[in-house]
């Protein structure tokens, strides 16, 4: 056994060699009930004043005295001198085992006078149970650091992982209130801590320190806990799931693109998925790009919801919580590249399955013009017919246009536009398409099954206020925004801009903008029979009819268009209805 | 043979390229080999490696030379070019298409690089590796000798440029990578940079950096003092292919100092293998063992090694030989159809500079789509039909004084200008100057 050098200071005499078989004049060491991680019992050995021990692996790491009268314990040894009950919150210490896979799980162990209870692995007590207390705040310093700020009472804290070796480190706690630090070896996987209090030794479990600030799941506590309050709460609920999730999760890696600086290729998200899931080639539940991390919720329930965190890691970085509803036949249609959004059957799809860390990059104008590179070959032009809504199409416009795409208005309503059967692309008469390909694009996504509209990224000109050209991008369709002013309890669609989806992502959207959207002639036919082609909000509405239908509303930001206006009115939508969730994508800005 | 390494300015004598790369060729051959920038060409040469001149004039000033019996070839150690996703590169990949269609021979760094530019462009460079430091074998012996290394708190060191323009590196891969730096021991990392390029993101990375760090401002003397009296130099590299086609020249400069490398992320340095480190924890072992990997037993072997592969004369003389295999082409007179560039340097082209609306620089000897004035020498070499037809070409779009119409209309308008070019002057080379992204 291996004592600390503080206890050898302080004088704790180690554990004397196994005695002999157990007679009722030696030592004895009962239990009388573990109940809540709290293990009750007397003691009664040779020496007076000997403490409880707890040994993690070969490592003494706290001793408590017996200090519980237990007149029924003197009478049974005949001894009533010293104290001998104890009652030891060992939680912690049992959630720690229950995380841990038996591969690595190290024995625990309550010893005295050479007798030994083991701990049982079970997801009891409660994590964090000292944060607000001995543990004033916890974060990660770096990589591998956590660093506490303790109170006064907290004399020595001693940080224990499973591992070959056990990891266990341990620093003095200052006198008064102060910051420690400790060197993790896996800074995701469990930590049991052991502090020395004026109490007593107090266990205390982080179960997953990714959570805390500074580590890789620290914007899953902001979108899931609420803030710093609830993160025991969150990890309890996260142990609770952890020990028992059905099977644990499996995922395939799509590492296309991936250039290995990706979180994904860090040695402790490996540990981590090591720990919770299982990779397969097979049907998985989750596909990850190499920036996307599992979120600790689709670990611990071995299951996904549709969720993904978006975090730009860089100072200032915005972080939003995107529910993306996707599809493969829609990805078909556009150029190949690394999944912006997770491809998953989501049952929860307000439960983020993952964390992607990606940093949104400036990167002036031109990325943002051609996201699909202007010299990449796209696939070939389509047929479609142009309709200039709000006013007459200028020069620029029409001759951003191919030629042969015919400009239509005949007819009165949305549904006459479709004597051709060819889609019909709706255009504001300040809109010019600088990149052709785009029309392309927009005229294959109206062939997918289902889909009513397809948009594209707009740029707009410079704005007073715009800082970088990612401020420039106006939309990427309309997304559930504020309450609506009239009924408050139901959102309306604004151009709502979240970062992660600027460049290269194709989700489904409530409603593309009606600045620039091409739609079927099937949905023209269905849904836009008595809308006036210039009716005020003809295209909100039509658009809100389809999607009522069951159609969908495609957006791609492999492509953009750009909008000459110095500024737009806000879309005419009612306010959206429920449950519609899973058919459109929503975006929520995490502060 | 006398060849010049025509280099896009003066400045670019004191970069990277010109001190790891043709610095120490051209000191291994004395005389055969010179630098000169673009703007201070002269024609006295036999041969002419053009290395990183992305000006628009490039390509036709080294039609002109091969025009005059120069031999003239190509010199990549960056990939720009064959990573067709971004837009910002357009540019670049356009001045490689068209400067490898002119020069008679191209050499790269890397055989990765080789092979990229093979698979994008179906061109077959050379590959002429980066040379190695000067080092002697007794000498560096020497610096090992007086080499101490303590297994719990090792001087690590990271030196070199912060950020690329376009391309996550330098400081970046340093973050991405330098989780892997910790779990144990109290090492240290020194970091050598120029601080004014660091990426604000990749700054704020390193923040999580597990270990201590201490910065310190770039210069070559900086650089020699720091690997002379660390213990290993951490090179983290991630797999994009503008990394994946960096050379040698880091770790090899390292080595040489007698330091060890710590190669994280992409196995860049594979081909250094049994002197290189790629877990700091088997450095760690080794060192408490007493036995890094470039040690005193293994100091001459790799030296010698290193003779064999990157020597500088040898790498020069392999230049030297690819430019010799040269067949100047047959003579044509150039035209330049002149887009917005900056074409500072276009008098070296010695071509005909036909403006299109686009352009924005000094007179021009003819503006496409006007029968108005043209330069004497125009005059002197166009007779009345050429003169008729250029300025009768058809018309490519007007432009509408807005940068996004404008840039959507380039490729127009450069297309009519150069068909123009090619109807009214079929016995020249017409080459398009433009520095802007054109649209598709």
């Amino acid at each position: 056994m291996i004592w600390p050098k503080r206890w050898r200071r302080k004088g704790v005499p180690p554990v004397p060699p196994p005695p002999e078989p157990i007679d009722a004049t030696q030592a004895h060491l009962v239990l009388d009930r573990a109940v809540g991680g709290v293990y009750e019992g007397w003691a009664h050995g040779p020496s007076a004043h000997e403490p409880i021990a707890l040994l993690v692996g070969e490592h003494a790491v706290a001793a408590w005295p017996r200090t519980i009268p237990r007149p029924d314990a003197d009478a049974s040894v005949g001894d009533d001198r010293e104290p001998k009950g104890f009652a030891i919150d060992l939680g912690a210490v049992e959630g720690f085992l229950a995380l841990t896979s038996e591969r690595y799980r190290p024995d625990a162990l309550l010893t005295f006078a050479g007798q030994r209870l083991p701990v049982k692995p079970q997801p009891t007590g409660r994590p964090l149970a000292t944060l607000g207390r001995a543990i004033a705040d916890a974060w990660l310093a770096d990589s591998h650091r956590l660093r506490l700020r303790t109170d006064g009472a907290v004399s020595a804290v001693t940080a224990i992982q499973a591992g070959t070796p056990l990891h266990i480190v341990g620093a003095e706690g200052p006198l008064r209130e102060g910051i420690v630090s400790l060197p993790l070896a896996q800074p995701a996987a469990p930590v049991l801590l052991v502090m020395e209090t004026d109490a007593g030794p107090v266990c205390d479990l982080l179960p997953f320190p990714s959570l805390l600030r500074g580590g890789l799941h620290e914007a899953e506590t902001l979108a899931m806990a609420g803030g710093a309050s609830g993160l025991p709460h969150l990890s309890a609920r996260l142990l609770a799931a952890a020990s028992s999730r059905p099977r644990r999760l499996r995922y395939r890696l799509d590492i296309t693109d991936a250039t290995g600086a990706e979180p994904n290729f860090r040695p402790a998200v490996a540990a981590l998925l090591e720990m919770h899931a299982e990779r397969t080639d097979g049907p998985a539940d989750l596909t990850l790009a190499a920036d996307m991390v599992p979120t600790l919720t689709s670990l611990c329930r071995g299951a996904c919801g549709g969720g993904m965190i978006a975090v730009d890691p860089q100072p200032g970085g915005e972080r939003w919580l995107i529910n993306a509803a996707t599809s493969q036949d829609l990805d078909g249609v556009l150029p190949k590249g690394p999944p912006a959004v997770p491809a998953i059957e989501a049952n929860h799809p307000t439960i983020p399955s993952v964390i992607r860390h990606r940093v949104v990059k400036d990167e002036g104008l031109d990325p943002l013009l051609f996201p699909l590179a202007p010299d990449a070959p796209f696939a070939d032009p389509l047929p479609f017919g142009v309709c200039v809504v709000g006013g007459e199409a200028d020069g620029a416009l029409v001759a951003s246009l191919p030629d042969g795409a015919a400009l239509v208005a005949d007819g009165e309503s949305l549904a006459d536009l479709t004597a051709h059967d060819r889609p019909i692309l709706f255009l504001a008469p300040e809109m010019v398409c600088h990149d052709r390909r785009t029309l392309t694009a927009l005229a294959r996504m109206v062939g997918v099954e289902g889909v009513a509209t397809a948009g594209a990224m707009v740029i707009g000109e410079p704005r007073h206020g715009d800082r970088t050209a990612l401020d420039r991008v106006r939309s990427i369709g309309l997304m559930p925004s504020h309450a609506s002013a009239d009924q408050p309890w139901r959102p309306a669609l604004a151009r709502v801009v979240p970062a992660p989806l600027i460049s290269r992502a194709n989700v489904f959207v409530a409603a593309n903008d009606p600045c620039c959207m091409m739609a079927a002639p099937a949905a023209l036919r269905d849904h836009g029979g008595d809308i006036g082609i210039h009716d005020h909000g003809a295209l909100e509405t039509f658009s809100q009819r389809c999607l009522k239908a069951g159609l969908q509303h495609a957006v791609t930001s492999w492509f953009s268009v750009f909008d000459r206006a110095p500024s737009r009115p806000a879309p005419v939508t009612a306010p959206i209805d429920t449950p519609l969730e899973g058919a459109f994508t929503t975006a929520m800005r995490l502060m | 043979m006398r060849l010049v390494i025509v280099t896009p300015s003066a400045a670019f004598a004191q970069s990277a390229g010109a001190r790891v790369r043709y610095q120490p060729m051209a000191a291994a051959v004395e005389d055969s080999v010179t630098l000169c920038p673009l703007d201070a060409l002269t024609f006295e040469a036999d041969a002419y490696l053009f290395s990183k001149t992305y000006q628009a004039e490039a390509p036709a000033t080294a039609h002109r030379l091969a025009s005059a019996g120069k031999r003239v070839a190509l010199d990549v150690f960056d990939d720009y070019f064959t990573d067709g996703r971004d837009a910002r590169l357009e540019r670049f990949r356009r001045w490689f298409k068209e400067m490898a269609a002119l020069v008679g021979a191209i050499s790269v760094s890397t055989p990765h690089l080789a092979a990229r530019l093979e698979a994008v462009y179906g061109v077959a460079p050379t590959v002429v590796p980066d040379p190695h430091p000067l080092v002697s074998a007794e000498g560096l012996v020497r610096t090992l000798r007086g080499r101490t290394m303590d297994p719990d708190a090792l001087h690590l060191a990271w030196f070199g440029i912060a950020s690329n323009p376009y391309h996550p590196a330098g400081l970046a891969d340093l973050a991405a990578f330098a989780d892997r730096l910790g779990g144990a021991g109290a090492h240290r990392l020194t970091i050598l940079t120029n601080g004014e390029g660091a990426d604000p993101a990749a700054l704020s990375a390193l923040g999580a950096c597990p270990i201590d760090v201490e910065w310190h401002t770039w210069s070559p003397e900086a650089e020699a003092d720091l690997l002379a009296r660390c213990d290993a130099a951490v090179l983290p590299v991630n797999g994009q292919p503008f990394s994946a086609a960096k050379s040698l020249n880091r770790a090899l400069t390292a080595l040489c100092s007698g330091a060890q490398v710590l190669s994280l992320g992409h196995p860049l340095y594979e081909a250094l293998d049994r002197y290189i480190y790629r877990d700091l924890r088997e450095l760690v072992a080794d060192a408490r063992e007493g036995t890094p990997r470039l040690r005193l037993s293994t100091a001459t072997p790799f030296v010698e090694d290193l003779n064999a592969r990157y020597s500088p004369r040898r790498c020069a003389e392999a230049v030297l030989a690819m430019v010799r295999g040269i067949e100047p082409p047959t003579p044509r007179p150039r035209a330049i159809v002149l887009g917005a560039c900056d074409g500072s340097a276009l008098s070296l082209a010695d071509a005909l500079t036909l403006a299109t609306p686009l352009w924005q620089g000094a007179a021009a000897d003819f503006h496409l789509g006007t029968d108005g004035e043209v330069s004497d020498k125009a005059a002197a070499m166009l007779d009345d039909g050429q003169r008729e037809r250029l300025a009768s070409g058809e018309e490519g779009p007007q432009l509408a004084g807005h940068g996004v119409l404008d840039q959507a209309r380039a490729r127009a308008i450069l297309a009519a200008g150069e068909a123009a070019a090619r109807e009214a002057l079929p016995d020249h080379t017409v080459f398009t100057a433009h520095e802007g992204t054109l649209a598709p």
